[in-house]
C-alpha cells in the first residue's frame, strides 16, 4: 500500500475509526486552520496564561545561563568525582524526548502506521524543542564556553584538531545531524499545510510569513512526485539516524571506563529508554492540546492505545536492562562492577534508584488492562510518571556510578545547589514557549497527509 | 501586455481528475499539470510520469560525506598532527565509525531536500496559477489540471473542448504578463 | 615620608585602608635610594629591592590571561642574573624546636620556593609544613605593614620616626631607673646574637626581667633531660641505628625538634627491597591515648590513657630491670611482656621516645630505661647545651598583679591568645603602663600595646639561630623588607641603645672570626654543635600515679597551625589533618566507645561529616565544641588540638576553629582529668576530606556491608610474608594495539609506602611549586580542593585500634591514561616522554577527563580561585592580590576558571633540566639519574617518593620497580601507570600476632 492510495472497502471500517465524523476534507483544513487563524485580540486565554508563565521561565533559564557564564559553573553543585550532574542528567533527559518525534515520523511511516499522520507534526515539532532544551546544556556545562569553537574542525592558528576519537565529539555530530535532519523533516513535511494557510490568509503579515515559507508550493502533481520520494529518503535516513543519536549518546558512559557506566548494553538500553521517554512526552503535550485545540476527532482513543502500548512495551525492555545490567555485574565477578550495582540499590542513592524503577518499571504494566490503557487520565498521570522516572535514570546511571568509584578516598556524595533546579526548570520554560507558539501558529495536523488517507468515495463528499 | 498562459479545469474528486489526466495524456500533450492538495495515488501514472531521479543524487551525496568525513579523521589524526592519545593508535578506525556514519546522513538528509526543491524548481513564489482565485481551494480540497499555451498541441478551442469531455466543474483561461 | 604621613593623619581615621596601601605605595617608590645601599658587597640586595619592590607594583597576572599590568624593566642589570633562571640561597627558619636549615628559590629576587638544606642537621634536604609554608607567612597580606598605636577605642597607622621619638625618652627614662619595672616576654628562640643582645640590655637595664612564652617549648622534655643528666643537658635521638622504638604518648616523626631527621632515620630501616633485607627491618611499638602520625606508622598500637602510661612506665620498668623497680600491675601484661622481651632482646638497638604530656620525673625514667637498654651513645646522645633560667607566664601574671611591671616588650609572642583563660593574663596585662608588642601580625596581643611594631620576615631580615644539636647558622635576607618594617634584633638593638643597629652589623658582631660568605653559602657555621657529655642519668624520684577513671583530656599543638602562629596560612588550614583528615579547623577526638556513652552521634551523613556540638568543661573554664568520632583512641581519653579560634591573625584563620587554650589548665599542663562533656544537640559540618570514608564507625560499618573489603589499594605485606617470598598479586593483561615507543627519556615514579609516614610535607611542596591556590571550607566540603596531590588514609582492622595506611597519590601519568581519548579537544595528550600533559589554554572544561580517571587525581577550576575567586581578596584593597603574586612560580601557569589542571610530574623542573642540559651540550634526551626531582619528592623527609627515567635501567626508580615489593594502582584496569608503589611493609611482633 502507498500513501494516499484510493481506499478498498475493508479499509474503510479502520479507517472510520482513524478519522472518525465523517469529514470532508474542508472540514480537516477547517479545523487544523482554525487556531492558526484566529486573531491575536482572540487568543484563547488559556494560551496566553500559560505562554506567560511559559516565556517568564524561558527568560530566567537566559539570566541564569549568563550568570553561570559570569561566575564559573561552581555555583552547581558539581564536584570530584561528580565532575558531571544535573547539566548532563538533563541533556540525556531532553534527547531522549527528542526521539519520539522523529521515530513516530519516520518509522511509523515506513511501517506504513497510518495512525500516526494524526500525531507526527506534533511529535516532530516537540523533538526539535527537546533537542534544543538538550543542546543548551552541553553548551553551558563546560567550564570555558567561550572557546567552545575548539570542538570544530576548523583550521585555526594553533594547527589544533578536535580528538575525533572522544564520544563528546561523537555527541556533537551525532546530536548536531539530528536536530539539522529532524528539523528539515518536520518543514518538509510542513510546506504543502503552509501553503495551505497561505492561500486562506486573510492578513498580508501572514500571508506574506506563509507564502515565504511555503516556497511557492502549488501542488503541483510534478512536485508531489518528488516530493515524496524526498520524504520517503528522509524517512528511511531518519530511521537508522535516531537510532544511531542515542546510541552514540550512550556511548559517552560505554566507552568510559567507569563500573556502572561501562557496559555494552548501552545503545539498546539508551534507545528503548529514548523511545519510551519520547512517546510519554508526546502523551502528557497531546493529551491537554488535544482537549483544547477540539481535535477529539483527529486524534482519537485508537492513538492513544497504540501509544501506551509502545510505552508498555519499551518500559518493560528498559526494566529488563536494568534487570541484566545487575545480572551481569554478579556475573562478571568484577567486584567494583558488582559493588557499583549494590551500591545504586542499596547505596546513598537508593532513593533515586528506587524512584526510577517505581516510575519506568512497574507503573507502566498497568497498561496490560485494556481498561487503563484508553483511560485518558490514566495515560496522561503515567505519562507523567514515566518522565520522572526517565530522567531519575540519567541521574542514577552519572551521578550514583560516578560518585562512588574505584578510590574509596575520593568518594563525595553530590548534592545539588540552588541554581541546578533553575536551569532545568527554565529549560522546561523555553520549550513550552516553543511549543505554545507552535500549537498557535503553525498546523498541527499535517493536513495534507490526514486528507490522503481519508476515504476518497463521493459519499463522503461535503 | 497579457498573453495567454493556459487553461484551467478544476475537478472535485482524486476519481475525476485521474480520469481525465488519462485522456489528456492519451492526446499527447506535454506541457500540462495537475494540482491537488494532497499526493494522489495513481495520478502520476495517470499522467505518465517518470520516477524521481532524487535518490541517485542522494545516493552521491551520502558517499561523498562519507569519504570527506573520514579523510579528515584519518589526515587530521595520523598525519596533519599525530597526537599520543591515550596509547592509542593514530588510525582508530573504530572510533571513527561514528562520526562518518553521522556526516552521511547528514550529507543525504540535505541533498534529499535541497535537491527537491531544486528539481521542483521552487522556491518560486509568484506563478501565474495564483492569479486564479479558485486556485486557492488546491491546497484545500479541489483538484486542478492546467494545460499550458506553450504546449504544441494547444489550441484554445480544442483544448477547451477536450477538457469540457473530462467533465470538469469549471474552466477558466489563464494570463501572464509578458 | 613622614611629612605625608603626618598631614595624612587626620584623614586616617576615615580613610586608614587607603592610607596603608598609599604609604606602602610611597614606601616601595622608597627602595629605590633607600638609605642603606651603603653594604657595597652586597650588590644582590639592591636588586633584590628593584625587583621585590617593581614586582610588588606590577605582580605577575601570568596564566590563561593576559597580565595587563606592566612590569618595570631593569635599568641596569644586576651582575650575575640572568632573568628567568632562579637563584637559591641558604638560610635559617629559627624556632624554638630549633632552627631549621633552608634553601630558597628566588625568581628576580622574589622567594618563591623554599626546600631543605642538605648540609643542616635538622633538614637533611626535607622540609616540613610549616617551613614550606614560610613564604606565604612572608606575602601573607595580612601582615602589620605600619607601626600602630591605640585611637580612641581602636588602633590608628603610626610611624616609625613617631616611634623614635617615642622610644629615645622613654628608654632613657627606664635607663636612669635602672630598668626597673621593665620586663620582656621572649619566644625562647636560641640564637646568639638574640642572646648577646638580650646580655646588652641586661647591661643597659640591670633591673629588666626576662620571661619566655611559648606554647610549642618542649618543656617536659628538656626538664627530664635535665633531671637525669643534669642542668643544660639535652637528648637526641638517633631512630636511623634503631631496630626497636618505643613511642609513649609522643609523636616522634611529627612534632618536635628532631621530627624530619627522626622520620628519616625511621624510614630509612624499612626500606625493604628484597626478601632477605626483611629481617633487618625496625619495629615500632605506640602507646598513647591519641592516634599520632607516630601512630599510624606503629607496628603495634596500644591506646592507653594517659593518666594510665606512669603505670604503664614503672611496670615496663620492672620487666627492664627487675631489681631496681617494684613490680607494678598493669593491664595489658601480654602486650607489655611482650615489648619488653623485645627491647631487652636488642639491647643497644632499643629506643622509648616520650611525650610531651608526661611529666619531667617519667621523662627521666624514660632516658635511665634507654641507658639500661644500653642506647646512650648509640640511639641516642646527650648534649651539653648551655643551661637556661628563664621566668614563665605565671611568674609575670604574679609581677604584673605586684605592680612590678610598668613597661612590657613582647617580641614574637602571642600570649593574650595563647595562655590559658584560668592564667588570668589578659586581666594582669592592663597594669602594665607601657606594653610595646613586637610581631609579624597585629594580633591579640597587639590590640592593647600601646605600640605595635611591624617586625620583618625572617626572609626580610639578618639574624642567626641555633638547630636542635646546638649547629649554628645564619639568617640572610631574600628580599628587601616588604612593608614598613625593621627585623626583631634591630629593634632590640635599639632598645639595648647600642650605635650599630643594622641588622647585618649586628650579627657579624656575634660571628667575628668565621668566614662569613661561606657561611652564607653553606646554611650551616662549622663545629658550633653541642659537645656530647657522656654523663649517665640519675634515677628521679617517682611520685606515686593516681590513675582515676574518669575522662582525660589531652592538649596537643595542632599538626598544621601549632600553637596558632601559622592559623593565617591558607596552605596550613587547607591541608588535611595526616590523620583525621580533616581541614579548616579542629574538633574534640573522642573514642567510639565514649562517643556511645555520650550519646554523641557525630557522622558522615550521606552529604557530610556532621558533628554533634559538645560543651566541654574543666574546671571553671568551659567551651563548645564539635565532637569527632576517632577510631583507636583510648577510651576515656578526648584530644584536642590548640591553635584555632583566633580571633586576629587575619581573614585566614580569624575564627576558625575553637581556641582550646580557654579550658587549658593554668599550668600549661597538656593532660588533665575529669573533664566534662555534655551534647549541646546543636550540628557542626567538618570539613573532611575523606568524608565518605571518614574514620567513622558507621562510615566503616557501611563500607563492609557494601562488600568492600576486597579493595585493597593500599596494598599491606608483613615482613615475615614478604621474608617468605608473598608476592604482590599482578595481572599481566595484553595490549590489543601496539603501544608506543619511548626512546630517550621515559619518566617514573615509584612511592614506597613502606617508606612514607604521611606527614603531607609532598602536598605543601606541590602547592607552593606549582601555583596551586587554596578554595576555602566551603568548597572543600563540596570536594573541590586542588591539591595535585593527596594523602588518603585508608584503615584496616578493629574500630577501636585499627591500623592505618597512608597513601600518596598524585597523577598515575598512566601510559594507557583513560582521560586522553575522552577529551574532545585534545587538551590532554602524551608527550614524547611519557608525560600525561595538560594543555591549559586549549582546555574547553567539559570534566569528562575526570569522570574517566579511575584515580580521581584531576582537579577542576569550579570558580576562578586563583584570581577574582581567590580567598585573600578584599575588594577594598587590591594590593592584597598582587601581594601573593610575588609567591607564584613564574615557570608555572596560572589557571583560569574552568580548566582541568593535575599533577605534571613538575614538567616545569624537566624543562629546566632539559634546557641545563642543552647549555651544556649535553645529550638532553638521556639526563642523568637526578637530574630532575619533582617538589614532592626533593621535600620527602623520608625519600619515599623516587623519580626518574624508566629507560636508564641503573636508574633509582628503574631498580625499585624490580622490587618484589612493586604493584600499579588498579592495575587490572591495564593503564599502564608510571607511577607504581611499593607494598606497606609491617614488622610485627609474632608474640603479640
Amino acid at each position: 500500500m502507498h500513501r494516499g492510495d484510493l481506499v478498498l472497502d475493508e479499509d474503510l471500517v479502520k479507517r472510520d475509526e482513524l478519522i472518525r465524523g465523517g469529514l470532508s476534507y474542508h472540514d480537516v483544513t477547517e479545523i487544523v486552520c482554525k487556531t492558526a487563524e484566529t486573531p491575536f485580540l482572540e487568543t484563547h486565554k488559556g494560551w496566553l496564561v500559560g505562554f506567560a508563565v511559559a516565556a517568564s521561565l524561558a527568560t530566567m533559564l537566559i539570566l541564569s545561563i549568563a550568570y553561570l557564564i559570569w561566575e564559573g559553573i561552581g555555583i552547581w553543585g558539581n564536584s570530584s568525582p561528580a565532575f558531571w550532574a544535573w547539566d548532563i542528567v538533563n541533556f540525556v533527559f531532553w534527547v531522549g524526548i527528542g526521539h519520539a518525534g522523529t521515530l513516530i515520523s519516520a518509522i511509523l511511516f515506513l511501517f506504513r502506521q497510518k495512525w500516526r499522520t494524526s500525531i507526527n507534526r506534533y511529535a516532530e515539532a516537540m523533538t526539535i524543542f527537546a533537542v534544543i532544551c538538550a543542546l543548551i546544556f552541553p553548551g553551558i556545562h563546560v567550564g570555558r564556553i567561550w572557546v567552545v569553537y575548539f570542538f570544530f574542525p576548523i583550521p585555526n592558528q594553533m594547527d589544533m584538531w578536535p580528538n575525533f576519537r572522544s564520544p563528546l565529539l561523537w555527541d556533537l555530530f551525532a546530536v548536531g545531524t539530528y536536530f539539522t535532519v529532524s528539523l528539515l523533516f518536520w518543514y518538509v513535511g510542513l510546506v504543502p499545510d503552509l501553503a495551505t494557510l497561505r492561500d486562506r490568509a486573510k492578513n498580508k503579515i501572514s500571508k506574506l510569513l506563509y507564502g515565504v515559507f511555503s516556497a511557492g508550493w502549488r501542488g503541483s502533481m510534478r512536485h508531489w512526485v518528488n516530493y515524496e520520494r524526498a520524504y520517503l529518503l528522509l524517512a528511511a535516513l531518519s530511521t537508522p539516524l535516531v537510532l544511531s543519536v542515542h546510541s552514540v549518546v550512550s556511548f559517552d558512559f560505554a566507552t568510559a571506563q567507569l563500573p556502572g557506566w561501562h557496559t555494552t548494553i548501552f545503545p539498546p538500553y539508551f534507545v528503548a529508554g529514548a523511545i519510551f521517554s519520547g512517546f510519554a512526552m508526546v502523551q502528557t503535550l497531546m493529551l491537554p492540546a488535544r482537549l483544547w485545540l477540539g481535535l477529539k476527532d483527529i486524534v482519537t482513543i485508537k492513538h492513544i492505545e497504540n501509544m501506551n502500548k509502545i510505552i508498555l512495551v519499551t518500559g518493560t525492555m528498559v526494566g529488563y536492562a536494568y534487570g541484566i545490567e545487575f545480572f551481569m555485574a554478579w556475573y562478571s565477578g568484577n567486584e567494583y562492577e558488582s559493588f557499583t550495582f549494590i551500591n545504586r540499590a542499596f547505596g546513598p542513592y537508593a532513593w533515586a534508584y528506587w524512584t526510577m524503577v517505581t516510575c519506568n518499571v512497574i507503573t507502566p504494566q498497568l497498561f496490560w488492562f485494556k481498561k487503563l490503557r484508553t483511560s485518558i487520565t490514566v495515560s496522561f498521570v503515567l505519562s507523567i510518571f514515566v518522565n520522572i522516572g526517565m530522567w531519575f535514570e540519567r541521574f542514577v546511571i552519572i551521578v550514583t556510578s560516578l560518585n562512588r568509584d574505584f578510590l574509596p578516598s575520593s568518594w563525595h556524595y553530590f548534592t545539588p545547589r540552588f541554581w541546578e533546579p533553575v536551569f532545568f526548570i527554565g529549560s522546561f520554560g523555553l520549550f513550552f514557549t516553543l511549543f505554545l507558539l507552535f500549537v498557535r501558529y503553525l498546523p498541527v495536523i499535517a493536513m495534507a497527509e490526514v486528507k490522503s488517507i481519508m476515504p476518497h468515495g463521493e459519499e463522503h463528499h461535503a | 501586455m497579457l498573453k495567454n498562459y493556459g487553461l484551467l479545469a478544476e475537478y472535485e474528486t482524486p476519481h475525476a481528475i485521474c480520469e481525465a489526466s488519462e485522456k489528456i495524456r492519451d492526446a499527447g500533450y506535454k506541457n500540462w499539470d495537475a494540482c491537488t492538495p494532497f499526493p494522489v495515488h495513481g495520478l502520476d501514472k495517470a499522467m505518465g510520469l517518470k520516477a524521481s531521479i532524487l535518490p541517485w543524487m542522494v545516493l552521491v551525496a551520502g558517499i561523498t560525506g562519507c569519504f570527506l568525513i573520514s579523510w579528515l579523521m584519518i589526515w587530521v589524526a595520523a598525519y596533519d598532527y599525530p597526537l599520543n592519545i591515550g596509547g592509542k593508535p593514530t588510525w582508530s578506525i573504530p572510533a571513527f565509525v561514528p562520526p562518518a556514519f553521522e556526516v552521511t546522513i547528514l550529507f543525504s538528509a540535505l541533498t534529499a531536500v535541497f535537491g527537491m526543491f531544486f528539481l521542483n524548481g521552487l522556491p518560486r513564489l509568484n506563478h501565474p496559477l495564483f492569479h486564479s482565485k479558485r486556485f486557492e481551494r488546491v491546497t484545500d480540497d479541489k483538484f486542478f489540471i492546467i494545460i499550458e499555451a506553450e504546449d504544441a498541441l494547444f489550441d484554445l478551442e480544442k483544448t477547451k473542448a477536450l477538457l469540457n469531455e473530462t467533465h470538469p466543474v469549471g474552466i477558466e483561461l489563464l494570463e501572464e504578463q509578458v | 615620608m613622614s611629612e605625608t604621613m603626618t598631614e595624612n593623619m587626620k584623614y586616617w581615621r576615615s580613610v586608614q585602608y587607603q592610607e596603608w596601601t598609599n604609604e606602602y605605595k610611597a614606601l616601595i617608590k622608597d627602595e629605590f635610594q633607600a638609605g642603606d645601599s651603603e653594604f657595597t658587597s652586597l650588590q644582590r640586595r639592591d636588586m633584590l629591592k628593584l625587583m621585590g619592590a617593581s614586582f610588588a607594583l606590577a605582580g605577575l597576572g601570568a596564566g590563561c590571561r593576559r597580565p595587563v599590568d606592566k612590569i618595570m624593566p631593569y635599568s641596569k642589570a644586576p651582575e650575575g642574573t640572568i632573568p628567568g633562571i632562579p637563584k637559591y640561597f641558604a638560610t635559617t627558619r629559627p624556632s624554638v624546636l630549633g632552627a631549621m636549615g633552608l634553601v630558597v628559590e628566588t625568581h628576580e629576587g622574589r622567594p618563591t620556593k623554599i626546600e631543605g638544606n642538605e648540609l643542616h642537621p635538622a633538614s637533611l634536604g626535607a622540609a616540613s609544613i610549616h617551613d614550606q609554608a614560610a613564604v606565604l607567612e612572608l606575602y601573607d597580606p595580612d601582615r602589620s605593614k605600619v607601626p600602630t598605636k591605640p585611637f580612641e577605642d581602636g588602633r590608628i597607622p603610626g610611624t616609625w620616626d613617631e616611634w623614635d621619638a617615642f622610644a629615645s625618652d622613654h628608654f632613657n627614662g627606664l635607663v636612669k631607673k635602672q630598668g626597673d619595672g621593665f620586663a620582656f616576654v621572649f619566644g625562647g628562640e636560641e640564637s646568639k646574637t638574640l642572646e648577646r643582645l638580650q646580655k646588652e640590655i641586661l647591661l643597659k637595664y640591670p633591673k629588666a626581667v626576662f620571661y619566655t612564652h611559648n606554647p610549642i617549648l618542649p618543656k617536659n622534655s628538656r626538664e627530664g633531660a635535665e633531671k637525669a643528666f643534669g642542668a643544660g643537658s639535652r637528648v637526641l635521638y638517633r631512630f636511623e641505628k634503631a631496630k626497636v622504638i618505643l613511642s609513649v604518648q609522643a609523636d616522634p616523626l611529627m612534632n618536635g625538634a628532631q621530627a624530619l631527621v627522626n622520620a628519616r632515620g625511621f624510614a630509612a630501616a624499612r626500606k625493604i627491597y628484597k626478601a632477605e633485607e626483611a629481617s633487618g627491618m625496625n619495629r615500632l611499638y605506640a602507646v598513647e591515648a591519641g592516634y599520632s602520625l607516630t601512630g599510624t606508622n606503629a607496628d603495634h598500637r596500644l591506646p592507653l590513657a594517659a593518666s594510665q602510661t606512669p603505670d604503664f612506665l614503672k611496670a615496663l620498668a620492672h620487666e627492664l630491670l627487675p631489681e631496681k623497680f617494684a613490680a607494678v600491675n598493669f593491664s595489658n601484661m601480654r602486650f607489655l611482656k611482650a615489648l619488653a622481651k623485645d627491647l631487652s632482646k636488642n639491647k643497644g638497638q632499643a629506643l622509648i621516645v616520650m611525650g610531651e604530656n608526661q611529666v619531667s620525673e617519667l621523662h627521666a625514667l624514660v632516658h635511665c630505661l634507654n641507658h639500661a637498654l644500653d642506647g646512650q651513645g648509640k640511639v641516642f646522645e646527650v648534649a651539653a647545651a648551655p643551661a637556661v633560667q628563664t621566668k614563665n607566664m605565671a611568674d609575670l601574671v604574679v609581677a604584673l598583679n605586684k605592680n612590678q611591671v610598668q613597661t612590657l616588650v613582647m617580641m614574637g609572642v602571642n600570649p593574650v591568645y595563647s595562655t590559658p583563660e584560668s592564667l588570668g593574663f589578659k586581666d594582669a596585662l592592663r597594669k602594665a603602663k607601657i606594653l610595646i608588642h613586637m610581631g609579624l601580625y597585629e594580633d591579640e596581643s597587639a590590640q592593647n600595646a600601646h605600640w605595635h611594631l611591624p617586625v620583618s620576615h625572617f626572609l626580610e631580615s639578618w639574624g642567626d639561630a641555633k638547630a636542635f644539636d646546638g649547629t649554628a647558622s645564619l639568617i640572610q635576607p631574600m628580599i628587601a623588607p616588604l612593608h614598613n618594617t625593621r627585623s626583631d634584633l634591630e629593634i632590640l638593638a635599639q632598645i639595648a641603645q647600642l650605635d650599630s643597629r643594622k641588622g647585618l652589623d649586628l650579627v657579624k658582631a656575634s660571628w667575628a672570626g668565621i668566614n662569613f660568605e661561606q657561611a652564607l653559602h653553606d646554611g650551616v657555621i662549622p663545629n658550633t654543635a653541642y659537645a656530647v657529655s657522656s654523663k649517665t642519668p640519675v634515677l628521679p624520684s617517682l611520685s606515686a600515679s593516681k590513675s582515676s577513671s574518669n575522662i582525660e583530656i589531652l592538649f596537643n599543638l595542632d599538626n598544621k597551625t601549632l600553637d596558632g602562629r601559622y592559623a593565617n596560612l591558607s596552605w596550613m588550614q587547607e591541608l588535611a589533618d595526616p590523620v583525621t583528615k580533616l581541614t579548616w579547623g579542629n574538633a574534640i577526638l573522642v573514642s567510639q566507645a565514649l562517643s556511645k556513652e555520650l550519646g554523641i552521634n557525630s557522622r558522615v551523613t550521606t552529604r557530610i561529616y556532621e558533628a554533634d556540638v559538645v560543651s566541654v568543661t574543666l574546671g571553671s573554664q568551659s567551651i563548645e565544641a564539635p565532637a569527632f568520632i576517632m577510631p583507636g583512641l583510648a577510651d576515656k581519653s578526648v584530644v584536642v588540638s590548640l591553635g584555632y579560634g583566633r580571633e586576629n591573625s587575619g581573614i585566614i584563620g580569624n575564627g576558625v576553629g575553637v581556641n582550646f587554650f580557654k579550658i587549658m589548665p593554668a599550668d600549661f599542663a597538656l593532660t588533665a582529668q575529669g573533664v566534662q562533656i555534655v551534647k549541646t544537640g546543636k550540628i557542626e559540618k567538618l570539613a573532611s576530606t575523606q568524608e565518605q570514608f571518614a574514620m567513622n564507625a558507621d562510615a566503616i560499618q557501611e563500607v563492609s556491608v557494601l562488600s568492600l573489603d576486597n579493595r585493597d589499594p593500599a596494598k599491606l605485606r608483613t615482613a615475615q610474608e614478604f621474608a617468605a617470598g608473598a608476592k604482590i598479586e599482578k595481572h599481566p593483561l595484553e595490549q590489543l594495539t601496539d603501544a608506543w615507543k619511548y626512546t630517550g627519556n621515559k619518566w617514573g615514579m615509584v612511592i614506597d609506602l613502606s617508606s612514607c609516614t604521611g606527614c603531607n610535607a609532598c602536598v605543601t611542596a606541590c602547592q607552593s611549586e606549582n601555583n596551586i591556590p587554596v578554595v576555602g571550607k566551603d568548597q572543600v566540603m563540596r570536594s573541590r580542593a586542588l591539591q595535585w596531590i593527596r594523602v588518603d588514609r585508608y584503615f584496616t582492622g578493629d574500630v577501636s585500634n585499627p591500623q592505618s595506611i597512608a597513601q600518596p597519590v598524585p597523577c598515575m601519568h598512566c601510559e594507557n591514561a583513560p582521560c586522553e581519548p575522552v577529551c574532545p579537544v585534545a587538551a590532554t595528550v602524551h608527550d614524547t616522554e611519557g608525560l600525561n600533559t595538560m594543555i591549559y589554554n586549549r582546555c574547553v572544561g567539559t570534566r569528562y577527563c575526570g569522570n574517566n580517571c579511575p584515580y580521581k587525581v584531576r582537579r577542576f577550576n569550579y570558580l576562578d580561585y586563583s584570581n577574582s575567586g581567590n580567598i585573600y581578596i578584599n575588594p577594598l584593597d587590591k594590593e592584597r592580590n598582587t601581594l601573593l603574586q610575588m609567591q607564584k612560580n613564574p615557570d608555572v601557569t596560572i589557571r583560569y576558571r574552568g580548566v582541568m589542571e593535575k599533577c605534571t610530574y613538575c614538567t616545569q623542573r624537566v624543562q629546566e633540566a632539559k634546557i641545563a642540559a642543552k647549555r651544556d651540550q649535553t645529550d638532553s634526551n638521556h639526563l642523568p639519574d637526578g637530574a630532575v626531582t619533582p617538589a614532592c619528592a626533593q621535600t620527602c623527609p623520608t625519600k619515599a617518593i623516587t623519580f626518574g627515567n624508566l629507560n636508564d635501567d641503573q636508574s633509582r626508580v628503574s631498580i625499585l620497580k624490580n622490587s618484589e615489593r612493586n604493584y600499579n594502582l588498579l592495575e587490572e584496569l591495564n593503564t599502564r601507570p608510571r607511577t607504581s608503589y611499593l607494598a606497606k611493609l609491617r614488622n610485627p611482633n609474632l608474640e603479640l600476632a
